[in-house]
């Protein structure tokens, strides 16, 4: 894969990849930083990248640990978590959806962005997130379970 | 999944600053390259200094406009300030076996861990060498390998390192060079292939609240699951370290399995059906155990091969229960979350991580699984494996669970 290429690539996932930014780091300015850091060392690293069809697996892998080490950075690790606030959700107007996936432990929140957003198969998502397949589905079982749970108990109050 | 389609509506849409951000970085890229290849064309007949002086510009603009964005990295740079001090040496810090959970990452054998721990640094003979090792440049060639630019400077000494045959995991501490950057890895080359690592450097809050581990600021750690691989008990693990825009070197430090590391010999069993089943690898470490096991099914089990499958039944999961001679009960099911690291060889990439495969070979069917199970440290004379699987879990629904057990066996290692 040459570097026009993969440029393509990166500008064509644009909003795949703002989704996984955005399901880490809440600010939008954070996710711009993010994924130019990331794209800066996938240039970097092209040499590395052997066969085309990894590439987009490849990118999502270095712009994920881009956006874990901004959280690390800011001392958030121990939660992995950025909570939203109300005065937050109203100001962005943040749907009810994205304040529940943000609600979620990090390790449940991105299976389900990639499978249900991004679309990516079971087995891209174990790559991207270093997981077996069987864990993949058991997280994305567990996440729906969380977010009906969720909705369960709006319903109830 | 219609669920699928919906989501799309409720999640914040890409911001346009976004959009525009990963364009303009692209596009960037892009040309500062253009660039650095016109000037090299045109330059040819120019003496080094001018081409040095192009690499130079490159890399001050790419810094300059990095900079404003890269407001978090004043931490790194601050961070150069500190003096080194110098190389832990063996026995200096009293290690317990907690601590060799947190550099492993999960749970370690509190009782069994210490011997695979090395502080002593002499023991990791460590070299530096600039751009790739001799592996990287036989799999991606000789024409990417001149492209790199290599670092003849040290930037990390490698300070502890844990190896029990399965786990690999280290703390490496950076020079007074690499202070000075964002040091970042995600290879490590062992023999003749290359694992894909998780690499990064500790959180100000990890050393604060463990200062019983001797870390300072800045410090980096490294870890990677090789139970999957054929590896001597004695090698030599070369981390390869990059800097972006700078360049390249490799920090090699040898490693070497403590004589108490539990290795057994592979195991063929023929079912009462005529199926053939063995525990191909079992390793069994203080971080957990490593198991691959095989099913080999004729034309004839070919129904029986289909039940391990689950045809075109896709939300289908096999996993094994393990049963030993002390008494003790795992599944794979509960060990789920640790796969096994990306290889890359010569002969190509396995990406597949802990999974299970299935395929047909020579008129036979095949059937492999393999898992990590934490917590599985005991040695064993013998091991019961009952495969079971489990459906429902992709919509969420109860699960359902069947046992196969025409397909279960247990394989005798003797005392």
């Amino acid at each position: 894969m040459d570097k026009k290429e993969l440029g393509e690539m990166m500008i064509a996932g644009t909003d795949e990849f703002y989704r996984i930014a955005k399901s880490i780091l809440k600010e939008d300015a954070d996710c711009q930083d993010a994924v130019q850091e990331a794209v800066s060392k996938a240039f970097a690293k092209i040499d590395t990248l052997r066969e085309k069809k990894y590439a987009k697996t490849w990118f999502t892998r270095i712009l994920l640990n881009e956006c874990y080490g901004m959280l690390r950075q800011r001392k958030r690790e121990a939660s992995y978590n950025e909570q939203i606030s109300r005065e937050e959700a109203d100001q962005h107007q943040y749907s009810d959806l994205y304040q529940k996936i943000m609600a979620l432990e990090i390790e449940y929140r991105m299976p389900l962005v990639l499978y249900y957003l991004n679309q990516y198969t079971i087995k891209e998502i174990g790559q991207m997130l270093n997981l077996g397949e069987s864990a993949v589905k058991m997280r994305l079982s567990r996440a729906r379970k969380m977010m009906r749970r969720m909705y369960e108990q709006e319903d109830a109050v | 999944m219609s669920e699928r389609n919906s989501w799309d509506m409720d999640f914040p849409e890409t911001p346009e600053s976004f959009r525009l951000a990963l364009k303009q970085q692209v596009e960037k890229e892009i040309t500062d390259d253009e660039n650095e290849d016109k000037a090299n064309a045109g330059m040819s007949h120019a003496n080094g200094k001018v081409k040095k002086q192009n690499e130079q510009n490159k890399h001050d603009k790419r810094s300059r406009s990095n900079a404003s964005r890269r407001r978090w990295q004043s931490v790194k740079v601050a961070a150069a300030a500190l003096a080194l001090i110098g190389i832990i040496s063996g026995g200096v810090y009293a290690v317990t076996k907690s601590d060799i959970s947190l550099l492993v990452g999960r749970e370690v054998d509190e009782t069994n861990a210490e011997p695979y721990l090395t502080m002593d640094t002499s023991a990791f003979n460590q070299t530096v060498i600039p751009g790739w090792p001799q592996t990287m440049i036989d799999i991606y060639g000789e024409d990417r390998a001149s492209e790199i630019k290599g670092i003849e400077e040290p930037l990390l000494n490698v300070t502890q390192v844990y190896y029990d045959g399965l786990s690999l995991a280290f703390y490496a501490k950076p020079t007074s060079a690499g202070k000075k950057y964002n040091l970042d890895a995600d290879r490590l080359v062992i023999g003749d292939a290359v694992y894909m690592i998780q690499f990064y450097q500790l959180p100000d809050e990890y050393i604060k609240e463990h200062p019983e581990l001797g870390l300072e600021k800045g410090d980096y750690r490294g870890t990677v699951e090789l139970g999957g691989r054929e590896i001597p008990d004695s090698f030599t693990a070369s981390l390869v370290e990059s800097v972006d825009y700078i360049g390249t070197q490799t920090i090699s430090f040898d490693v070497k399995l403590d004589e108490n590391a539990v290795i057994k010999p592979k195991k063929t069993v023929t079912i009462s059906n005529g199926i053939q089943a063995s525990v191909d690898v079992l390793k069994i470490a203080a971080s957990g155990t490593y198991i691959h096991v095989t099913w080999e099914f004729d034309e004839s089990q070919k129904s029986l091969y289909d039940q391990f499958t689950g045809g075109e039944e896709t939300d289908q999961i096999l996993f094994m229960a393990l049963d030993d001679n002390n008494g003790n009960h795992f599944t794979t099911e509960e060990n789920g979350d640790t796969s096994q690291a990306i290889v890359i060889t010569a002969d190509g990439d396995d990406w597949s991580g802990a999974e299970n495969s299935q395929y047909e070979k020579d008129g036979k069917y095949y059937y492999e699984t393999y898992s990590i199970i934490e917590g599985m440290n005991q040695d064993v004379t013998s091991l019961t494996v009952t495969p079971y699987v489990r459906t429902g879990v992709e919509d969420g629904e109860e699960h359902t669970y069947t046992n196969l057990d025409f397909a279960a066996f247990t394989v005798e290692y003797g005392e």
